[in-house]
């Protein structure tokens, strides 16, 4: 009961992260934009920093490695500050910015082989929502999953599962048609179960 | 529609992009088909799983630094659009490093950073007078004229003042110069080495160092220097030594670098710090890939700082903070990088560096030639652990409260009515109502109704005393309570006399009791009383103890002779936090479980080391039991780690902390090897992980085994003292008594000390009721503690008048009793016997008998009272003639007195007798005489035992 308790409060919790995160008001985005494009910077570390966390994992489960995930989301800033002056407000920034994303993270040339995206330094920072354990393993499985699928996959797996878009975002983003992305799409999924089926499907969720 | 199908439709289906009807037969199909309905939930579960992921993340802050790094790429951008003299190419050279290493961000963003405040200090600079300007300015700032020597051949750190007389191209300084060209000078050719990954080659950066310019380094204008030695205050030192710690990434990244220590508000002297500092961050010290082999067992890291210093000649040392520390160590032919980093970062302990950079490199000398490394561990990571041990603390203070909550239940039941319950209990509920029926009802009951203070005061470790008669000090006893804290004690039984006298007299559960006496409660004059104390045994776990006495008044003859019984059977609660005493040992890493490296099987034979040279040796040669039968030798921690090295010849580093153990349950046979590490983590208490091909290990509880464990420069000496003479001097004893209590109350540190270091003399301060006795000894000179060792002790008179007021000794001596007169002083002595096995001396037999420390001479409270010798020889013959010799001469008188209403005793009966001849054994008594008359009582103290007696 405690436990249960626990785990709502905690997801409770998330939600206002995730609330905080990316839907906030509207207007809120375009006011950071603006004024950050007119040079403050505190404007934009706050524009920045609503689109961080949503980054990062695309980048972490596209590389498969924190702290190359970490250096791709910062180089990808860096790229969108660079270019901002050209961003014209006709696309969302988030998409935008997720486009840049995932241009730095194909060509991203791995630092190191993604071994050991659990490192004990990383394990402290998991949210209680259930024990650490537990929490740890569910992200081996997933980083795991990821890890048996191309890195094309991952960025529409991710794009669609994390991010929402649509096929055609996907496919305008990658330069594909929707038909391919599509296809991809079944073809990642199909991989995944495929992944599950030889990890053992009795495994503890 | 068959599986293939579905598994086609299967994402589609999942988007709900289906028609419908085409929907309508997937889930159809899948309703019937648990394979593809397992696969459908397989992929949701994932993908949801996926969803947990951004919630996973730690944050760094990414975007503050993206920001920082493109508003200096816009300022420099600026800066060279004005034709400063910075060549572009360059500044975009060191801006197109591949982006920051985060955790420890990379040299790049150093460069800009430095670059960003050196801007900021030009912008304030404008407009200072001419005279002020920064010393030795390289630069010039002239529009349109071209400067020799740009970046690459600028310095970066030198101290020659050979070299640069050899300078060829003298510096320029014009008033008009810019602090800030200096700054961005100078790190031109940094950018250009530092490269962001640790340990990437640095074939030789001397080698870009011009010598052009030392005198930009070495000169400065003495005048402008005193205007900088303004203080600066420490919290405004500290967020800017902060800020540049976290941006500036050392090159050894394991390695910390004090950072320099400045006095001025000047932004120049600021950046004059950060500059330095950054030099010296860049630095890699080629002498640290010197290779070692290592194998270290239980070994202190000051000893191990030394053999690695003695190996490499590189100044490696343990700082106060860490040096004791013990660690297990093995590894082949390894970097000396590599040992440093593994020696820091599993515990949390940092290098620091520190000495000056060696001479001129063209002189043959090498480079980092005077480097120094010493290893620390900071305030904030002790703090971190005195954190951890408070809430071990608190937690197994609850633990304990919920134990005795158990209690609860029962409160309202007498003793009796509760051992009534007990006969009929479930077998669960048994020995909880057991507890309550016996002597730790009063205890138990007493605890629920301590006052907020109280309890307090019982968690400081006090010792609470509660009596119907409270003396200064003690609690008054409630009513209700007093009834059954006597009825509890059925132990005891208490004889009245005609005179009014009352004495008591123990009756054991199957004897039957003398027809006069009575129980307690029969006798109003007894009181009761009860005692409650909460001890912190091991870190991490509390028990509760204490017990019930009683107490009647005096009878007329002797002021102050009454009855005062106290007994205990604790403990009655015991109190465990979760991560404490027991906490489990295991894998820290679970993805490694699955590491292919860690499939190999493996056989773990541990050795012992107890038997062998240091650290771990010299055992007693009397191990085993007493039966004679020599048991195995157990194993330790690093024993194990040892065997486990061998058949892995993996390099291991661990922390060390003595606890035995038997050899089985830690020896393995062909077991894959994670399951060997998760067993033998489990068995020994180490959580365990791997890491660069490094197996790593540290106690599940460490935080509190580096409060018990011993360093070893003590144990060696000890047990080299003890190897030579064959036991410990008194002296010795005593100086291990100073040891803290946590030291010596942990009960595996003992078992070590005892078992592998052959301190037997261990077990003497074990005792929480000696100790105290031992560690007042020290206060005495070594003359006076030969004397109290020889039969006549050290009195009172050839005490020190500030030995006389100890307040220590007043209360051993009298018991908080009233004194009688000024001469039971005078007759006081201290005595001390330490025993060691081999010999024979009589022992006191019964309770009533004469003691072994006095024997009283004449009746009454003023009679006087002989010392009785120690008396010990090597036979059991010699020893009872001895102790018969020895013995006072028993007068009619003294029976009379001591035995009125026995006639069966005589003189001949009370003379020592030969079964009371017993070989001695490892033993020390610390006698309190207070006066050489029956006034007060003999009191003395021994392991676990404190008496007295009126001899």
């Amino acid at each position: 009961m405690d436990a249960l308790c626990k785990r709502k409060r905690m997801v409770g919790i998330q939600q206002w992260v995730a609330v905080g995160e990316s839907e906030q008001e509207p207007g809120l985005e375009a006011e950071l934009l603006r004024a950050g494009k007119a040079g403050d910077p505190r404007a934009l570390e706050s524009l920045l920093a609503l689109h961080k966390r949503s980054l990062l994992a695309l980048c972490y489960g596209i590389l498969g490695h924190l702290e190359d995930a970490e250096d791709a989301a910062q180089e990808t800033f860096l790229r969108a500050l660079r270019a901002l002056p050209r961003f014209r407000s006709e696309a969302a920034f988030r998409t935008w910015l997720f486009r840049i994303g995932i241009n730095v993270c194909l060509k991203w040339k791995a630092s190191r082989p993604p071994t050991e995206p659990w490192a004990e330094e990383q394990t402290g920072i998991a949210p209680e929502t259930a024990s650490p354990e537990i929490v740890a393993l569910r992200h081996l499985q997933v980083m795991e999953a990821l890890d048996s699928l191309p890195r094309r996959l991952r960025v529409i797996l991710l794009l669609k599962v994390l991010e929402g878009w649509s096929v055609a975002e996907i496919g305008a983003a990658l330069g594909w048609n929707s038909m391919r992305v599509q296809n991809e799409l079944a073809r990642a999924r199909r991989a995944l179960a495929d992944w599950r089926r030889g990890a053992g499907e009795g495994e503890p969720r | 529609m068959n599986c293939r199908r579905v598994e086609q439709l299967l994402s589609q289906h999942l988007e709900g992009l289906l028609p419908t009807r085409v929907a309508g037969a997937v889930e159809a199909h899948l309703a019937d088909c648990p394979d593809c309905r397992r696969r459908r939930d397989s992929i949701r579960t994932l993908e949801s799983q996926l969803h947990e992921l951004p919630a996973l993340l730690p944050l760094r802050d990414i975007e503050r630094r993206a920001v920082g790094r493109w508003m200096t790429e816009r300022e420099l951008a600026g800066l060279s659009s004005r034709r400063w003299f910075l060549p572009r190419a360059a500044l975009q050279r060191s801006l197109r490093q591949p982006p920051a290493r985060l955790a420890p961000l990379g040299a790049a963003t150093a460069v800009l950073l430095l670059l960003s405040l050196g801007l900021m200090i030009a912008r304030q600079h404008h407009g200072r007078p001419r005279g002020q300007q920064g010393p030795s300015v390289v630069v010039t700032s002239s529009p349109g004229r071209s400067v020799p020597q740009p970046g690459p051949h600028l310095p970066l750190y030198s101290h020659e003042p050979r070299v640069v007389a050899n300078n060829p191209v003298q510096p320029r300084t014009e008033g008009k110069g810019s602090p800030v060209l200096t700054r961005i000078a100078n790190l031109g050719p940094s950018s250009g080495t530092v490269s962001n990954r640790p340990h990437a080659a640095d074939p030789s950066p001397r080698a870009q160092i011009s010598r052009v310019d030392d005198l930009v380094y070495v000169n400065c204008n003495p005048e402008t220097a005193i205007h900088e030695w303004v203080p600066l205050r420490p919290d405004e030192w500290e967020k800017i030594e902060a800020r540049v710690r976290h941006s500036v990434q050392v090159r050894d990244d394991f390695v910390q670098i004090p950072f320099p220590r400045l006095v001025s508000t000047s932004e120049r002297q600021i950046a004059r710090a950060v500059e330095s500092y950054k030099r010296e961050a860049a630095i890699v010290d080629p002498r640290l890939s010197r290779e070692v082999t290592c194998a270290f067992k239980a070994t202190a890291l000051s000893d191990l700082c030394d053999r690695l210093r003695a190996d490499t000649g590189i100044q490696l040392v343990a700082g106060n903070s860490v040096a004791d520390e013990k660690v297990t160590l093995f590894c082949e032919k390894t970097p000396l990088r590599e040992v440093m980093r593994q020696l820091s970062r599993p515990f949390g302990y940092t290098w620091l560096r520190s000495g000056a950079p060696p001479g001129p490199p063209n002189l043959g000398g090498e480079r980092g030639g005077s480097y120094r490394y010493e290893l620390a561990q900071d305030l904030k990571s002790q703090l971190l652990e005195e954190e951890l041990r408070n809430h071990e603390r608190n937690a197994a203070l609850l633990a304990l409260e919920r134990e005795i909550d158990q209690f609860r239940p029962f409160l309202s039941l007498s003793p009796d009515e509760v051992l009534a319950r007990a006969k009929t209990a479930p077998a669960a509920e048994k020995p909880l109502l057991e507890k309550l029926a016996g002597l730790g009802w009063g205890p138990i009951q007493m605890y629920f109704r301590l006052s907020p203070q109280q309890q307090a005061a019982l968690r400081a470790g006090q010792t609470l005393t509660f009596s119907e008669e409270p003396k200064p000090g003690e609690y008054p006893l409630p009513r209700d309570l007093a009834r059954g804290a006597l009825q509890c004690q059925r132990t005891w039984r208490v004889i009245k006399y005609v005179n009014g006298g009352v004495d008591a007299a123990p009756a054991g559960e199957g004897d039957t009791p003398d027809p006069k006496s009575v129980p307690l409660t029969a006798v109003p004059e007894v009181h009761a009383m009860v005692s409650l104390s909460l001890s912190q045994g091991e870190l991490g776990q509390f028990t509760l103890d204490g017990g019930c006495g009683f107490f009647a008044p005096p009878i007329s003859k002797r002021a102050d002779d009454g009855l005062n019984v106290n007994s205990g059977s604790g403990p009655y609660a015991v109190g465990t936090a979760p991560g404490g005493a027991r906490s489990e040992g295991g894998l820290v890493n679970p993805r490694l479980a699955r590491d292919p490296a860690l499939r190999q099987r493996v056989s773990v034979q541990p050795r012992s080391s107890c038997d062998l040279s240091p650290p771990f040796g010299h055992p007693s040669p009397t191990r085993g039991g007493a039966g004679g039968e020599v048991s195995q030798p157990k194993v330790t921690t690093a024993d194990v780690l040892e065997a486990l090295h061998r058949a892995t010849s993996l390099p291991i580093v661990a922390d060390f902390y003595t606890r035995l153990y038997k050899p089985e349950p830690v020896s393995l046979k062909n077991q894959p090897l994670s399951q060997t590490l998760n067993q033998l983590a489990e068995a020994m208490r180490l959580r365990w992980n791997k890491e660069e091909g490094w197996l790593q290990f540290r106690s599940a509880t460490y935080y509190h085994d580096r409060l018990k464990e011993v360093p070893n420069r003590l144990l060696t000496r000890w047990a080299a003292a003890r190897r030579q003479q064959g036991i410990l001097t008194l002296d010795q004893v005593i100086e291990i008594a100073q040891l803290t209590d946590q030291q010596l109350d942990g009960a595996e540190m003992a078992e070590g000390a005892m078992e592998c270091w052959g301190l037997k003399e261990w077990r003497l301060v074990r005792s929480g009721l000696l100790r105290p006795h031992v560690r007042f000894l020290a206060s005495f000179t070594p003359e006076q503690r030969q004397e109290m060792m020889s039969a006549a002790g050290l009195p009172f008179t050839r005490m020190s008048l500030g030995q006389q007021q100890q307040g220590f000794l007043a209360g051993a001596l009298f018991g908080g009793r009233t004194l009688q007169s000024l001469d039971d002083l005078a007759g006081a002595t201290l005595r001390v016997d330490y025993s060691q096995p081999g010999w024979y001396q009589w022992l006191k037999p019964g309770d009533v008998s004469p003691g072994r420390w006095a024997v009283s001479l004449e009746p009454g409270p003023k009679g006087r009272r002989a010392l009785m010798p120690p008396v010990r020889e090597r036979t059991p013959e010699a020893a009872l003639r001895a102790a018969r010799r020895a013995f006072p001469s028993v007068t009619d008188a003294m029976l009379a007195a001591h035995y009125p209403d026995r006639p069966d005793v005589t003189a001949e009966k009370l003379l020592p007798q030969p079964e009371q001849i017993a070989p001695t054994e490892l033993d020390l008594v610390i006698v309190y005489i207070p006066g050489t008359t029956n006034a007060h009582p003999v009191r003395w103290w021994r392991v676990n035992q404190q008496l007295s007696s009126w001899g």
